[in-house]
């Protein structure tokens, strides 16, 4: 029994950490690049992306994608990603930039 | 879920695995050292990502200034806007979160050991190294321009006392004064900064010195954001500043600080205030080992940003080719945060991701006005439809609210590079 609670501890902590398993998803190298102007918190007049309601995402960045909302940069940028991608940017700003 | 089951032996040899490695585990981050050379937009950017996905990677970050002065919204200070104490960052956050900051200068690599060496002598030893030194000027590329006649014509493109002595002068300017700005050749940093600096300049004298003028002298025959600067210009300072191409005045060959005379192929311009910004390359860590094959900037992979010339070493921001990217503070932070995953999965034997990368250029043009350039990049190459710059005559409301997110911007990535 205590060979067996020595070995969990060990499993433990060789377990990916929230922030480690983040490097196996491609959705975080993709979304961090957003956050230096929209940033990760309330403080910035560029709106916050972090905690997005999935679909307002989505429907906003196909606005941009089709000329259909007003922008300053995002018309342009957003031509950047597919449909897939904006399908993950979605649920993983929606899930507080967690990967889901 | 089922429990995992481990039999007796494999618990043991676990246990004692753990009970040997434990004090290196305590003492040493094992995963490996990332040593970064350069506290800027690249490297600051880089050593927060990486504390912040990757805690079992050790972070040394290498800067020789105590405090980083931005150069993005430095031509706010000359515009009167700002201070320079505004845009000047300390690395106390990085420093808490586990940044292991070397006060000094890095002078010397060797890739066979694999550390980098000091100018006070100490040798720091690496797995991955993270060079991001920015630019150098290019002394002595104009004649008579070295880094004595910098100090009575600034060139004002390294953010600090540069920028104050420029500031100083332009306050100590008579009305009805010429400041000369020399443009560089390409590639630079900051291609719209030269014409922002001109504006925001503008800006400065048209409210106290209104009978200036401003005489751009460029070694190009075009620049970023030209139709968009030059709207503007007829807008809000017309008449105040006045482009003149490489067309039209040949190269620029040489200045007297003595005379305050700028001289190229076919004139000599007279100026009261003189910003002469130099052609630039590489900070020197960037050229050791050949590393730039003689051209004055580092070729990177552009998925790893990892030297083509020596392994193990990777090159970030203004002294990295990065194809279709400019050469910005906003790049170099795209490019940290996609290297901090990058040098993860290399140190671990994990997949190397293909992101999209980013820069936008905000440039103000007045204190209301602002203008914007951007691009979305994968690999070297820009992604199609997602280039280009502010639309012209888009009114006042459209300008105002760039003026607003390139402020926005500013204080999001400064935070973000340097904590609250």
């Amino acid at each position: 029994m205590h060979m067996k609670l020595a070995a969990l501890v060990l499993l433990a902590c060789a377990a990916p950490t929230g922030a480690f398993a983040q490097v196996s998803c491609p959705v975080a190298i993709d979304a961090q690049a957003c956050s230096s102007c929209h940033g990760t918190d309330d403080q910035s007049s560029i709106p916050r992306l972090m905690g997005m309601d999935r679909d307002a995402f989505v429907a906003a960045m196909e606005a941009f994608q089709l000329g259909e909302r007003d922008s300053t940069i995002m018309g342009r940028l957003a031509a950047a990603y597919s449909a897939e991608d904006i399908e993950a940017l979605a649920d993983y700003f929606a899930a507080d930039g967690q990967c889901l | 879920m089922p429990m995992i089951e481990i039999t007796r032996r494999t618990a043991i040899k676990l246990t004692a695995a753990a009970l040997v490695s434990a004090p290196a585990v305590l003492r040493a981050q094992e995963a490996g050292r990332v040593v970064i050379v350069g506290g800027g937009f690249g490297g600051a950017s880089l050593a927060r990502r990486l504390r912040a996905i990757a805690p079992d990677i050790s972070v040394t970050l290498i800067e020789k200034q105590p405090k980083f002065v931005t150069c993005p919204f430095s031509n706010a200070v000359l515009g009167g806007l700002r201070d320079l104490a505004s845009i000047s960052f300390g690395y106390d956050t990085l420093i808490a979160e586990g940044v292991e900051l070397i006060a000094g200068e890095a002078v010397e690599i060797d890739p066979e050991a694999r550390s980098v060496t000091l100018a006070d002598g100490e040798s720091v030893s690496y797995d991955r190294l993270v060079l991001s030194p920015g630019v150098q000027m290019m002394w002595d590329t104009i004649e008579g321009y070295d880094a004595a006649a910098a100090e009575i014509m600034p060139h004002a493109w390294e953010a600090g006392p540069q920028t104050q002595l420029l500031s100083n002068q332009l306050q100590a300017m008579d009305d009805g004064g010429v400041v000369l700005i020399a443009s560089p050749p390409n590639p630079f940093r900051c291609p719209p900064g030269p014409y922002e600096r001109a504006s925001l300049i503008a800006h400065y004298l048209s409210t106290h010195k209104p009978r200036s003028k401003i005489l751009i002298v460029d070694a190009k025959d075009s620049f970023s954001k030209q139709p968009q600067f030059e709207e503007a210009w007829a807008e809000l300072y017309p008449d105040m500043i006045e482009w003149i191409p490489a067309g039209m005045t040949g190269r620029i060959a040489s200045v007297d600080p003595q005379a305050m005379t700028l001289s190229t192929d076919f004139d000599t311009f007279s100026a009261d205030v003189a910003n002469v910004i130099p052609p630039q390359k590489a900070g020197a860590i960037a050229l050791a080992l050949g590393l730039d094959e003689g051209r004055g900037y580092c070729s990177v992979d552009p998925l790893t940003f990892e030297s083509t010339v020596v392994p193990n070493i990777h090159i970030l921001g203004d002294a990295a080719i990065m194809g279709a990217m400019p050469k910005s503070g906003f790049s170099a932070n795209s490019q940290a945060k996609a290297s901090a995953h990058a040098l993860v999965a290399l140190l671990k034997n994990q997949d190397i991701a293909d992101p999209v990368l980013l820069n936008t250029c905000y440039s103000l043009v007045g204190p209301d006005y602002g203008i914007s350039v951007s691009g979305a990049y994968r690999g070297l190459a820009e992604i199609e439809g997602t280039g280009g710059a502010s639309p012209l005559g888009a009114g006042g409301e459209m300008h105002e609210q760039e003026a607003r997110d390139a402020v926005s911007w500013y204080a999001t990535i400064t935070r973000e590079m340097f904590g609250a």
